[in-house]
């Protein structure tokens, strides 16, 4: 069990991404609407794991998630994308990311995703 | 597909009722198993790993037998057997009207004489339509022959058959500069060219749709219903993106942006692909090349 922060412009996709956290077991400790947002709420609530969205406003992922490693670079962070963001997605591991998921959710990919990176 | 469009056709010229319609969609679901079902009861895959295949064609857009292979879960040869056995839907839809002694075969095919002689189609056409292939079927209701919009097109219409609607099925598609709607949500793509798409309807004709997606019963097309809806878009732009990224382009994906007050949507030039999804109109909107946007005013 982790303590996850969850960061998505889309209530849809917090929505549905708490969803399969709790039911994993989980607890969702707070919610971020857009990169800036998620960057605050994760000095607030110091979460185990932040699940970052990369397609966001005011503050994108990669901007977020560049703030979030110079706060802490221990911080485990996985990126969540729609297909087709492959250039992203490799900025994304320069930038410390842990780890990718690609919506729509697949409930076991998130499931072992989130294992495996808490487990590292 | 086949079944709602013939169906649907059926439906208008009052050869079958408004019900008879309904449990002829109940019946085809009965005659036409889908493939990893047939897979799981034929031994060949665990349930578990159908499941796994079910959840990954969300996100490759590829079919059920593809993925299969591709994880070395089936054999191309077990592939072929199956699709034999699942035979094809044109005739579990003859089958269903059949089994519910709505008309024989022999006066399906003459209703299929006028639907062909009405919709000025080929010999071919038909063919492509019995195929129920999205891929041979979306050409016949596309106004311009351009690789990149079918490509975008049969993108939405497989992701939405997958996650919304399994038996969604086109309208005429058109070219035009404004699209009058009332709500709906569009999603800016950048790369060369570009791309913008959308969704717009009138009234609560996106509801249903942000309900299924959203997997949530929102009573109004509100903004947390648009909010579904431009999710939506949102995995079908990234299965496009994926597509044309293994073509050598790049392309990235801005937050889509929604509306409960829309007047139209307006561009410099825009196709217009009306889709029927569980019983409504909802207007897929593409821009190729050149933006789109949400304009307040009618």
């Amino acid at each position: 069990m982790a303590n996850i922060l969850i960061v998505d412009d889309s209530r849809t996709s917090r929505k549905m991404l708490r969803s399969m956290l709790e039911e994993a077991g989980h607890v969702v400790v707070g919610e971020g609407v857009n990169g800036e947002d998620g960057y605050q709420k994760f000095k607030e609530v110091n979460p185990d794991l932040v699940t970052l969205d990369i397609t966001m406003p005011v503050l994108d992922g990669l901007e977020a998630l560049q703030m979030i490693k110079q706060y802490n670079g221990a911080a485990k962070v996985i990126m969540i994308t729609a297909a087709g963001q492959k250039e992203k997605m490799i900025q994304a591991i320069k930038c410390g990311a842990a780890e990718f998921i690609v919506k729509p959710y697949d409930t076991e990919e998130v499931k072992l995703t989130i294992q495996k990176v808490l487990a590292f | 597909m086949i079944s709602s469009i013939v169906g649907n056709y059926l439906l208008e010229k009052g050869l079958i009722t408004y019900e008879q319609f309904n449990d002829l969609s109940a019946e085809q679901r009965k005659v036409c198993v889908k493939l990893g079902l047939i897979a799981v009861a034929e031994g060949l895959m665990g349930h578990d790993e159908a499941a796994r295949v079910n959840n990954l064609q969300a996100v490759m857009d590829k079919p059920f037998g593809d993925i299969a292979v591709e994880k070395k879960y089936l054999t191309r040869g077990q592939v072929e057997s199956l699709l034999k056995k699942q035979g094809n839907a044109y005739l579990s839809f003859a089958q269903a009207m059949e089994n519910l002694q709505l008309m024989t075969i022999e006066q399906l095919e003459l209703y299929m004489l006028d639907f062909q002689r009405e919709n000025q189609l080929t010999n071919s056409d038909i063919e492509d339509l019995k195929s129920d292939d999205a891929g041979r079927i979306l050409p016949l209701y596309m106004p311009i022959d351009s690789e990149k919009y079918l490509d975008l097109a049969g993108t939405a219409l497989r992701t939405i058959m997958r996650c919304v609607d399994s038996e969604v099925y086109p309208g005429k598609a058109y070219i035009t500069q404004s699209c009058g709607a009332e709500n709906g949500a569009i999603q800016y793509v950048e790369g060369n060219p570009c791309v913008t798409c959308g969704m717009a309807g009138r009234g609560q004709d996106l509801l249903q749709t942000a309900s299924i997606f959203g997997k949530e019963d929102f009573e109004q097309v509100d903004e947390d219903a648009l909010d579904a809806v431009g999710e939506l878009l949102n995995c079908i732009n990234g299965l496009y993106a994926r597509s044309q990224s293994q073509k050598g382009i790049s392309m990235d994906l801005y937050p889509p942006e929604f509306s409960t007050e829309i007047g139209k949507v307006a561009g410099e030039e825009m196709l217009v692909l009306p889709l029927h999804i569980k019983g409504d109109t909802v207007n897929f909107i593409m821009a190729i090349g050149n933006k789109i946007e949400i304009k307040q005013e009618a």
